[in-house]
């Protein structure tokens, strides 16, 4: 019970960030796609690609979030964004360059810090914690797999 | 990795596939639609390429914000590299006439 109350907690609040996160984003994609490129991690035609993607698919595994049939998927979705953001907030901290992260578009512009890798991390631990939740679930009673409550 | 755990990434891999083909698609319509939109009004100081190409070469001074390698890799001939990154030192040694019209480049290859 407990278990799935803490679930339920951090589905809303992972959901809703990254609904905001992308809802900034999705409708200026050529700005976020400038801020992709400051990273100095892909070239531009990737940037723009990325800044097309990314913003939709945070809002897409937002909704699966609370969509039983992608509620796997989007768990694993988390990790992953939580790791791809890992890698490039902490390039860019290694290489002390001085950007925005870009992380809800126009509406905060904060300089990159240590609290963006923290909470990037946490998404990675977040999604896994809930995979592997699932994971013992699924061995505890295969019928009760895969059901967020 | 016990059984469980592996039938939830299996699981997850799949449901993930989804997830990203349907991020495709709307990605894909929004570029559709914002090519396909009219050109948005020209705010204040802007100018379009049309008028661009209308002005004198010398009356420009490009001035290119990107990273130095991207610089070196290609830019526009003539152009001034002055950068966030290296701003003091490359500004202490470039020359901006204040009678040109500077234009700022800080995206692209």
């Amino acid at each position: 019970m407990a278990g799935q109350v803490v679930e339920w907690v951090l589905r809303v609040l992972v959901g809703v960030v990254l609904a905001a996160a992308g809802a900034a984003k999705a409708f200026q994609p050529e700005a976020f796609a400038v801020e992709v490129d400051r990273f100095q991690l892909t070239p531009w035609l990737l940037s723009l690609a990325l800044g097309y993607f990314l913003p939709w698919f945070e809002i897409v595994t937002a909704i699966a979030l609370f969509f039983r049939p992608l509620y796997l998927g989007a768990l694993l979705a988390i990790s992953g964004l939580g790791m791809l953001f890992a890698v490039a907030v902490g390039s860019a901290w290694w290489r002390e360059l001085d950007i925005s992260c870009g992380c809800f578009g126009a509406l905060v512009s904060g300089r990159i810090d240590a609290w963006h890798l923290v909470s990037a991390l946490l998404f990675v631990g977040v999604g896994s914690a809930l995979l592997v939740y699932h994971g013992r679930l699924r061995r505890k009673a295969p019928e009760m797999s895969s059901k967020p409550s | 990795m016990h059984f469980g755990l592996s039938y939830v990434l299996v699981t997850a891999v799949r449901q993930l596939t989804w997830l990203v083909l349907i991020a495709l698609l709307l990605s894909t319509l929004s570029w559709t639609l914002r090519k396909t939109r009219s050109a948005e009004p020209l705010a204040p100081g802007e100018i379009d390429l049309q008028t661009l190409s209308s002005m004198r070469a010398a009356d420009i001074l490009w001035v290119d914000a990107r990273s130095k390698a991207k610089f070196d890799s290609r830019h526009i001939p003539g152009a001034l590299l002055l950068n966030q990154a290296d701003w003091k030192a490359l500004f202490r040694t470039s020359m901006i006439s204040g009678n040109r019209g500077a234009r700022w480049c800080s995206t692209g290859k």
